[in-house]
């Protein structure tokens, strides 16, 4: 009776627990859709620039947010695509290459690594920088590319350890069914244990890319700035959404301002959105190809 | 009678722990060897030294020589010159689950022909259909072959492992309890199919029930406590 009531307790609890955390983003949801959903239209993006202009580049948007998702959007991109092969293999070696030294002394060090704040990873992205603009680059300034490759520093230790783990947890029948019909190290590397836990490892790039899409505090000491327009290079400096989030809810002038802020604060999570489909759909063609058509 | 494996005072540690103490026997060509035994005793372990499959475990270690007829001659296949995987396409091994992997029923087949290299020749059809006919599989799916392999029942997918095992033509089967997880009906066609295999085949089987293995073995041993008893 005892028992049966404390178990019943405990799937309340745990019950409860969930609901509290559903309930929270849907109230986070909820009041960003409220607040921003009458500032949602092409003229939030676009300003009073025809959105085929802008679209063309043959205008530049000065009153929308279209510079700043472009800057996101590109930001987003470079920085996991430079943590992707790192994080990949540094992941893939520390699980089935390192010696159980190494790997404890590097999975401590990538351990440090996670807990860094995104301010000193900014500020160590921010000095790099002014090094190399004093003594190699003098035409070097913060910009999208220190932006990037800071931010796929932040996101590495996630890459590493999802990789990592997704490896090591795999058992040990599904490891073995390679080796034993003649597959070298590699090969099984290759055509079993990547792809047996390729939906582990998107779920880490996932989380990446959230957190490369909501960091300001590394993009706004590394090269993002309220106004710059499109970024023409990777040298250029960018708008991006989260520091527009960040500088419109702080120096707003006026109402209409401050709910522009809840517009982008929705954009923002619409290109999550679109990129976490995007990661789930190349997630799926890949194991497709890999395991079906290879 | 020829002899197709020697081990000789063959010993296999783990740790600390001594799980195979001083083996030695010889196994005769074309014959199904069953090693029977109580749980944890290293009946598996035995099977994973003939394909050197343990070298994947932490800690483990042997002492002492296990040659293989391949061809005309015995070899050391602890030699250092001799390629772990060239070994492992001539000494086949299937595990106690069914294990096939996540794609088609004719991909998993010709898996072993891909890791070497070989897939892509005109005999491979035919040489899946040789292999899933040895495995009396080839009727039950010959119309479903790009169908994913996890579909099939559990029987199924261990004959479709034994399949794969020998589309390479391995001289030699390692068996780890291959029925264990079957139903009768499943187990009766496995074991008729061993028959079959042993023709061209030297066949070392881990099994848990005696009867099976008195009625398709042609020699018995037991481990017991790392030591190695031949019962007939």
């Amino acid at each position: 009776m005892k028992s049966s009531l404390w178990d019943k307790g405990f799937h309340l609890f745990a019950w409860g627990c969930s609901l509290v955390l559903v309930a929270a983003v849907s109230i986070i949801l909820g009041f960003l859709i409220v607040k921003g959903y009458h500032t949602l239209a092409p003229s939030l993006i676009f300003g009073d620039t025809p959105f085929w202009e802008a679209l063309l580049l043959r205008r530049q948007v000065f009153d929308g947010l279209f510079p700043a998702m472009v800057g996101t959007l590109c930001l987003i991109v470079l920085a996991i695509v430079f943590a992707i092969p790192l994080g990949l293999f540094t992941g893939i070696f520390l699980a089935e290459y390192a010696s159980p030294k190494v790997k404890w002394l590097f999975s401590l060090v990538f351990d440090i690594l996670a807990g860094i704040p995104s301010i000193v990873v900014g500020l160590f992205g921010f000095s790099i920088t002014l090094f190399l603009h004093h003594c190699f680059f003098d035409r070097l300034y913060p910009c999208l590319l220190i932006s990037a490759l800071s931010l796929a520093f932040l996101v590495l230790p996630y890459m590493i350890r999802t990789t990592q783990m997704a490896l090591e947890n795999l058992p040990m029948d599904v490891r073995m069914t390679a080796p034993s019909l003649g597959a070298t190290k590699f090969q099984n590397i290759f055509y079993v244990l990547l792809p047996a836990s390729l939906s582990i490892i998107v779920s880490g790039i996932i989380l990446s890319i959230g957190r490369c899409a909501e960091d300001t505090a590394v993009i706004m000491l590394t090269g993002a700035v309220a106004t710059a327009g499109i970024p023409r290079s990777v040298f250029a400096s960018f708008e991006a959404l989260p520091f527009y989030i960040y500088y419109i809810s702080s120096q707003y002038a006026d109402h209409s301002e401050l709910m522009k802020g809840y517009g982008a604060c929705l954009v923002l999570i619409f290109i999550c959105m679109i990129l976490f489909v995007l990661a789930h759909w190349i997630k799926q063609r890949l194991a497709q190809k890999l395991l079906y058509r290879s | 009678m020829q002899t197709k494996i020697k081990i000789k005072n063959f010993g296999f540690y783990y740790n600390a722990h001594q799980v195979l103490k001083n083996i030695s026997m010889e196994i005769v060509k074309n014959t199904i060897t069953a090693v029977t035994g109580p749980s944890g005793q290293g009946k598996s372990t035995l099977l994973f030294t003939l394909n050197r499959l343990w070298e994947t475990m932490e800690g483990a270690r042997v002492t002492g020589r296990i040659e293989i007829l391949f061809g005309e001659k015995f070899q050391n296949i602890y030699d250092p010159g001799f390629r772990v995987s060239t070994l492992r396409r001539r000494v086949g091994m299937v595990f106690q689950m069914p294990n096939p992997l996540p794609m088609s029923i004719y991909k998993n087949v010709v898996f072993p022909l891909k890791l070497k290299g070989a897939d892509k020749q005109a005999d491979t059809p035919f040489r899946v259909e040789t292999a899933l006919k040895r495995c009396f599989l080839w009727e039950e799916v010959k119309d479903r072959l790009n169908e994913d392999a996890r579909t099939l029942s559990g029987g199924q997918q261990q004959r479709l492992c034994i399949a794969r095992a020998l589309i390479l033509n391995p001289e030699v089967l390692l068996l780890d309890e291959p029925t264990s997880s079957l139903d009768d009906i499943s187990c009766k066609m496995i074991e008729e199919l061993l028959v079959e295999v042993k023709k061209e085949c030297t066949i070392l089987l881990v099994s848990h029930y005696l009867d099976q293995v008195k009625r398709i073995a042609d020699t018995g041993m037991r481990l017991s406590q790392g030591q190695m008893i031949q019962e007939w």
